[in-house]
């Protein structure tokens, strides 16, 4: 996203929060409808499973209705929403502990299409769907290797494709421990992935 | 492989980097979004609903002090009519109390079910009789071997 968009974006959603806070509950669900996408994809492969990413996403946006008159505007409110749907899925992990429960059916079929897929399907096995499976498996399978920390991380950068510096406000952390924990992340990942590599 | 945590990951692990974006395919089931705002409407009205029915924390001491005091009013109601009771038995019946245990041991050697009627052979014509218990016993209410 580009500085004038991160600006005009900033402005909208000030804009919808300072209605919300007055009440205009269509202002509050203009903003879920920006961001429960991209949260979504956060929570999700951080917990790997659609029916806790659901109950915690409604969470999420329960905590947020319910903080906004404490939210004055000094962060983004991308910052601030993205800080709780951090904060609410580790305290959730943390809870759960390793219950995983992956699926295996819900991988778009734009993956199919995508040419990092396409060079490996066409180097390894020419049955794709067995491939996408098998890849989602062993990709799901790294990622859960890692700590909870470390995969928040990998999901913003690497996912979601956020900077470093985001990363960092969203975490508390500066942006030399997220690149740390990014490079140790990624060692973790290459020593399960390297069959695919 | 050696680098710098300062290098972007792109530098040190592109494959592995490749790999894990192809995770952003992963979606859930469509409309989900569209559904997502009328679910979050519908929760937000029922915890409303759950916290206008909750009492607040005054009341809830104060229910808890009522049920507390009730509790007692009961156990001292119990405790009051057990007393009475007792003191009413010592009173009444002093010299029920006074009296010795009736000894309902059995005696050595006697069978205290009743016995079975004793059958007597008269011999003259051969027909048995059997003797009525009352003919068992004299006037004195001895036992007649």
């Amino acid at each position: 996203m580009s500085e004038e968009e991160n600006i005009s974006t900033r402005e909208r959603d000030n804009e919808l929060v300072a209605r919300a806070r007055e009440g205009d509950t269509e202002a509050f669900d203009a903003l879920i409808n920006a961001y429960a996408p991209k949260l979504y994809g956060l929570v999700y492969h951080m917990t790997s499973n659609h029916e806790d990413t659901n109950d915690l996403l409604q969470d999420v946006f329960a905590k947020a209705y319910g903080s906004l008159k404490r939210f004055h505007g000094k962060s983004a409110f991308y910052t601030w929403i993205y800080s709780i749907a951090t904060n609410t899925t580790l305290n959730f992990l943390k809870k759960r502990k390793r219950r995983v429960a992956m699926s295996l059916d819900d991988m778009d079929n734009g993956i199919i299409n995508d040419e990092v897929f396409t060079d490996l399907s066409h180097h390894a096995n020419p049955r794709e769907g067995n491939r996408v499976k098998e890849l989602q498996k062993k990709l799901n399978e790294a990622l859960q290797q890692l700590s909870d920390d470390h995969r928040a991380v990998v999901t913003m950068f690497d996912i979601q494709g956020m900077r470093h510096g985001d990363i960092g406000k969203i975490l508390g952390l500066s942006e030399g421990t997220v690149r740390s924990r990014l490079y140790y992340a990624h060692q973790q990942l290459q020593a399960h992935l390297t069959e695919f590599r | 492989m050696k680098s710098h945590p300062q290098n972007t990951p792109e530098q040190d692990f592109p494959e592995v980097s490749r790999l894990i974006a192809l995770k952003r395919y992963e979606q859930p089931e469509e409309g989900y979004f569209e559904n997502f705002v009328d679910e979050f409407h519908r929760r937000q009205k029922l915890a409303e609903r759950k916290k206008a029915k909750a009492p607040s924390f005054l009341a809830k001491w104060s229910q808890l002090f009522e049920q507390l005091r009730l509790r007692y009013l009961v156990y001292g109601a119990g405790a009051a009519y057990a007393a009475i009771m007792l003191a009413l038995m010592f009173v009444e019946t002093p010299q029920a109390l006074e009296q010795p245990a009736m000894d309902l041991t059995p005696t050595e050697g006697v069978d205290l079910v009743d016995p079975a009627p004793v059958v007597e052979e008269d011999l003259s014509d051969g027909v048995i009789v059997p003797l009525q218990s009352s003919q068992l016993f004299d006037e004195g209410g001895s036992i007649e071997f």
